[in-house]
């Protein structure tokens, strides 16, 4: 197979991944399309089982075809996004190393990218952002090495860099999916959410348009638009969002969950936990479980709700025991229910300290100031807002760290902000946040 | 916000993507599913693996008491809740019928993951009734859990006699039942949900294709040769002559497999120097049986398979047999032990046991070898142990053939079968009866090695029951109960400590055997005896009797949970009654007609013959008993067992629901056991005192307390059997 069909095959695969934008840059595409207009997908199913089984076939019989390596571990990569679960990223890791075996990385930029998007979704950052720097020595004339390198180090906290890299993506892939939604990532980060709602939309439409088109990206990019909706306060838009991505892509763990917090944020806790109680069904996230709990909880049902609250402290103690670095959702649920405050505030400065991105500095501010570190709070959280992010979760963070510090002003500010832009950020903060400001 | 829900997501990934001990995620729930095809049945061995995650809310919510543990009630309360989930979503269909699933077995586990934390294991196997005809189409469809992620694994397999066709699943599997995934290679996870497939009795259709293994190769089907004879396409009177031929050979074969007690047929007749006509009885005992259990479980099969599974009766039948070895086994090892300890002295026949005279057609010197033991009982019972247990071929033989219509070839196969079996067993009786002999014959020559000649019968006892216990050990664990497992560390046993429940045990025990239905027992025989050691063995015999039963029947419903029904002990105190009154009766009896020399006339083989006989009573010497070796009587062991039987109905009950751990119920019956052995001495001693006292000088003092004795018991017993008959005596 000719080298230029490897490499399509894999931007494909690569522009349906994980999305992380570049932008700031205000050159998007002409037609600003509204939400509405965009048409509701319907697709098959991406990777055939028969697909995997022939490549795996493939590869057991022909240990040195990389080129089936390649492809498999694409597969096996879109599996990943798809169900979440880990086993695929196993598999996918395994595929790369042995294409990496097979043939050198200087005559398999393929492989190459496979380990870099495996060490992405593995959380290795700094090691996906060398590897990619490489494939940029290699592939230097393409796209997709710009945008490994981009979701690297937008992770890693370092945004200029980011958009620096993003610059070389759009100029080599001008508007493509996959430079539309990491201009929209960064235009969020940067606080222009109508901008990033416009590059969503576009991102929506072209991948509908994508030949072949993938039905995951489709349902992704649905579903960034309605978690942009949420955060905006429009709760209608979001549901609409959310609904349209589960017909794209039916029982879509991501889009379940979205469709469960926006249900809740508008008055039907009924119907958020039923929409909870199938996602976690599906995926027990450690998330996905907290929140379900939160609902219970808010409907009486203690009993219940602490089965849930034990079954992320139980992720928990796991991740912990594997020695996992990164323990956010853990810091920030217990951070949240006001238990284990200082493990918690730990176990954010531990990841901060390895990871400096803004919402790592915010799960450092509020597990410091659940713990009584108010010095450190403040000084996170002023790192956590320095993008201006307009986040209602950012805001309300900082609101009660003002107000902990004496700054009443700047917490009546804050609060405002949280509560005018999204009244029901979440099911239980929000009410704290409203009595906060009663107050 | 939703950045902030991109990176939670993220945080998840980084959360699982560390060690990946778990080879499918954490939150995975795994499925395994053996679809095994015979003609009347189809078993499915279902096993259900969750891994950490996906574990621990179900552990939460079995954990009925929240102390972090699953205790018994709390694993079977759960398993009572899931598994007709599991068999409801579990559909097959045979030619668009569905298949309903009994439970033979269910069975959780928490085997510890990564980090030591639990994971969770069900294993299950199902039956469900079909009948496979000619041409039969299944459908298979696993539905539970179906939206979450996993390994899930269908495999099919034929039984013998079956032929599996055009077939979507493979007949082998990958993981051996979840339990070792393949690591290095590189395979996304089976996805198995649903298969299709075809059966038929007898050989592969044209044009079908055969039923694969994952590697490519069709599964080539043990084949059953005398299963095959059955399903014949056509019966002409020649095939008919060749089969039944065939059969007797495959018979024949099927004796030298393992199991059928080859080597405990050959010990016994070594031991107790048999003839040809005892081999032969033997052959012919093991035809009868093994027809008649083979006829039986296949109406079983047939008739019953709604209310009995007759898979519960294969071990519980290798269990009767093994058994019923190891008490021929127990029983020839006493008496030849005894025999061989007090050989040289004078010899009398009780009344209780058949005797045989096969030797004096031997000019061999026998005074210093034990007594004949082979008695027909011992036959009979050693004949039925090795026939008891049907081979699985027969049993296929004679479901096929009323699948067939062929019910009178099938049932001269299965004669055929287990003459060849029979022959072949009684052919190796006969080559250990004549080795025997020659060894005898050949030791005695040479002299000086009688030592030998002596000790080779008491071996051959102990052999044969040693491997009467490896029987029953077999089908224990073919029941699946875990041997191994009892002697693992016991649980803590709720408020009790083991040693407080063991101690108890003892006092128990002790207090048992002082109760009046027992003592009024054992009185009657005590006052048989003059010295006190003959009382105290008497009252230990008893004792040991009364301690089998409870253990057995503790093991048998501990391990295979079973229950025992009120009625069940209630007949059984009845029997202690009739037994009372019975020993009573004989103890009047016996005095009225003390110290006379009577013929005896009796019976066996045929022959009436009488012989002059003493009752135990006049001692040849008297005194001399205690030196002379004990009399050998097992009646107070056999009181002790009937007495036992009974008690257990009561006890075993008690101790299944107070004690967790099998290990800690069986030294707690055991314990109770020797408690109530030095109970029963004691008191039997303090009974036979006077006795032992009074004999020789006051005679009419002695009678009146054995006519005392009599007189208790026998009222007793008659009062017992009043009350239980009239009074509580529930209808079954």
């Amino acid at each position: 197979m000719c080298k230029s069909g490897i490499t399509a095959i894999l931007v494909l695969l690569l522009t349906a991944a994980f999305g992380l934008t570049l932008a700031c840059d205000n050159v998007g595409p002409a037609t600003a399309a509204k939400a509405s207009s965009v048409p509701v997908v319907t697709l098959a199913p991406d990777a055939s089982e028969g697909a995997i089984r022939f490549l795996e076939d493939r590869v057991k019989k022909d240990p040195d075809d990389f080129i089936a390596y390649n492809k498999l571990q694409g597969y096996y990569l879109l599996r990943l996004r798809e169900t979440g679960n880990v086993t695929w990223l196993d598999l996918a890791t395994r595929a790369a190393q042995a294409s990496l075996k097979a043939m050198p990385l200087e005559q398999n930029p393929g492989g190459l990218a496979g380990l870099v998007q495996a060490e992405f979704d593995a959380h290795e950052f700094a090691a996906a952002r060398d590897h990619s720097q490489q494939l940029i020595q290699l592939e230097g004339n393409k796209g997709y090495p710009y945008q490994l390198l981009t979701d690297a180090l937008l992770e890693l906290g370092d945004y200029d860099g980011a958009e620096k890299a993003w610059r070389e993506l759009q100029k080599r892939d001008r508007n493509s999916v996959a430079a539309l939604t990491r201009q929209a990532r960064l235009a969020t980060l940067r606080g222009q959410p109508e901008i990033a709602e416009r590059l969503y939309t576009e991102a929506t439409l072209g991948a509908a348009k994508l030949v072949p088109a993938s039905r995951e990206t489709v349902a992704w990019c649905r579903w960034q638009l309605g978690e942009h909706h949420f955060n905006q306060g429009d709760y209608e838009a979001a549901e609409k969002h959310y609904r349209d991505a589960l017909i794209t892509y039916p029982d879509y763990y991501r889009a379940l969950a979205g469709l469960g917090k926006t249900l809740a944020a508008r008055g039907d806790l009924a119907g958020g936990m039923v929409q909870y109680e199938r996602v976690v069904n599906i995926l027990p996230e450690p998330a996905f479980v907290a929140a379900l709990g939160d609902l219970y909880k808010l409907t009486g049902r203690e009993k219940e709700a602490n089965a849930q609250y034990a079954m992320v402290e139980q992720s928990g103690k796991l991740s912990q025991a594997k020695g996992n670095l990164y323990n956010r959702q853990l810091a920030l649920f217990y951070a949240d229910h006001d238990v284990k405050v200082e493990e918690a505030y730990l176990l954010a400065k531990k990841e901060y300290d390895a990871r400096r991105d803004i919402y790592g500095a915010d799960a450092l501010a509020w597990t410091a100031f659940k713990a009584n570190h108010l010095e450190e709070a403040q000084t996170a959280m002023k790192e956590a807002l320095h993008l201006g992010t307009r986040d209602a979760r950012l805001w309300y963070h900082a609101a009660l760290i003002a107000r902990a510090t004496g700054d009443q002003s700047a917490a009546v500010k804050h609060l405002k902000q949280t509560l005018q832009l999204n009244p029901q950020f979440d099911p239980l903060q929000a009410a704290i946040a409203r009595k906060a400001l009663a107050q | 916000m939703r950045t902030r829900f991109i990176i939670f997501f993220f945080g998840f990934l980084a959360f699982l993507s560390g060690a990946l001990a778990h080879p499918l995620g954490q939150y995975t729930i795994n499925h395994f599913t053996r679809i095994e095809i015979e003609s009347e049945r189809v078993k499915v061995r279902y096993v259900v693996d969750l891994a950490e995650l996906a574990a621990f809310p179900e552990i939460q919510a079995a954990d009925l008491n929240h102390d972090g543990t699953l205790s018994e009630v709390e694993t079977a309360a759960y398993l009572k809740i899931v598994v007709p989930q599991f068999q409801a979503a579990l559909q097959l269909t045979a030619d668009g019928q569905r298949v309903e699933w009994q439970t033979l077995s269910q069975h959780l586990s928490l085997p510890p993951g990564t980090a030591n934390l639990p994971t969770m294991r069900i294993e299950c196997d199902f039956v469900g009734v079909v009948s496979v005809n000619a041409k039969t189409y299944f459908r298979f469809e696993d539905g539970n859990h179906a939206q979450r992620q996993g390994w899930r694994e269908i495999v099919v397999r034929p039984a013998s006699g079956v032929t599996i066709y055009n077939s979507t699943a493979f007949g082998n599997g990958l993981t051996d039942e979840l339990k070792a995934y393949p690591e290095d290679l590189l395979l996304a996870p089976l996805n198995e949900r649903a298969a299709t497939w075809a059966a038929t009795i007898g050989t592969l259709p044209a044009e079908a294709t055969a039923l694969m293994t994952r590697t490519g190769k069709p599964v080539v089907p043990q084949r059953d040769r005398f299963a095959d004879l059955i399903s014949a396409q056509s019966l002409t009177p020649g095939f008919v002559l060749l089969a039944l031929l065939f059969a007797f050979v495959f018979g024949g074969a099927h004796a030298l497999s393992p199991g059928h007690g080859k080597t405990v047929v050959g010990a016994y007749l070594i031991g107790a120097r048999g003839t040809a006509r005892h081999a032969a009885f033997l052959g012919l005992t093991v035809t009868i049986t093994h027809t008649s259990s083979v006829i039986a479980l296949g109406l079983v099969t047939l008739f019953a398979s709604h209310y009995i599974v007759p898979e519960t009766l294969f071990p519980l039948l290798s269990l009767a047999s093994g058994a019923l070895v190891v008490g021929i086994g127990l029983r020839l090892f006493a008496q030849r032990l005894r025999a061989a300890l007090g050989g040289s002295g004078t010899h009398h026949h009780s009344d209780q046991s058949d005797h045989s005279h096969s030797h004096h057609g031997h000019d061999h010197p026998h005074t210093h070898l034990p007594p004949e033991q082979i008695t027909w009982r011992n036959l009979l019972a050693l004949g039925v142990s090795g026939g008891l247990l049907p081979c699985p071929s027969a049993l296929v033989v004679m479901l096929s053939a009323i699948a067939l219509n062929r019910i009178a070839f099938g049932l001269v196969l299965i004669v055929a079968f287990s003459l060849g079996l029979a022959s072949v067993l009684t052919l190796i009786g006969l080559a250990f009866v004549y080795a025997g002999r020659l060894l005898k014959t050949n030791l005695q020559e040479k002299g000086g090695l009688a030592c030998v000649i002596r000790a080779l019968p008491i071996m051959s006892a102990a052999v044969i029951a040693g491997l009467g216990g490896a029987i029953m050990w077999q089908a224990l664990t073919q029941a699946g109960v875990n041997l191994r497992a009892l002697w693992t560390a016991p649980e803590p046993t709720g408020s009790l400590s083991t040693i407080s429940v063991l101690t108890l045990g003892l006092i128990l025990g002790l207090k048992h055997a002082i109760e009046a239905d027992h003592l009024a027992a054992v009185t009657t025989i005590v006052t048989e005896r003059k010295s006190i050691w003959s009382s105290s063995l008497v009252g230990g015999l008893w004792g040991i009797g009364h301690t089998i039963p409870i253990v057995v029947v503790g093991l048998i419903v501990i391990l295979l949970r079973i229950e025992i029904k009120d009625y069940v002990g209630l007949s059984l105190e009845f029997c202690v009654g009739l037994m009372l009154i019975a020993l009573g009766a004989q103890a009047l009896w016996k005095l009225s007609r003390s110290r006379e020399l009577h013929l005896h006339v009796h019976k066996h083989g045929g022959q009436v013959h009488a012989h002059p006989h003493f009752h135990d009573e006049p001692e040849a010497g008297g005194q001399s008993q205690t030196h002379h070796g004990f009399k050998p009587n097992l009646r107070p062991l056999l009181v002790g067992v009937m007495h036992g039987l009974a008690g257990s109905a009561a006890l075993v009950p008690l101790v299944v629901a107070e004690i967790r751990s099998p290990l800690v119920g069986l030294f707690y019956m055991l314990i109770f056991g020797l408690g109530s052995i030095g109970g029963m001495m004691l008191m039997s001693v303090l009974v036979g005192l006077p006795l032992h006292l009074t004999a020789s000088r006051f005679t009419r003092f002695n009678v009146a307390l054995r006519a005392a004795a009599g007189v208790f018991s026998l009222g007793f017993g008659l009062v017992m059997v009043y009350q239980i008959g009239l009074g509580q005596m529930p209808s079954p």
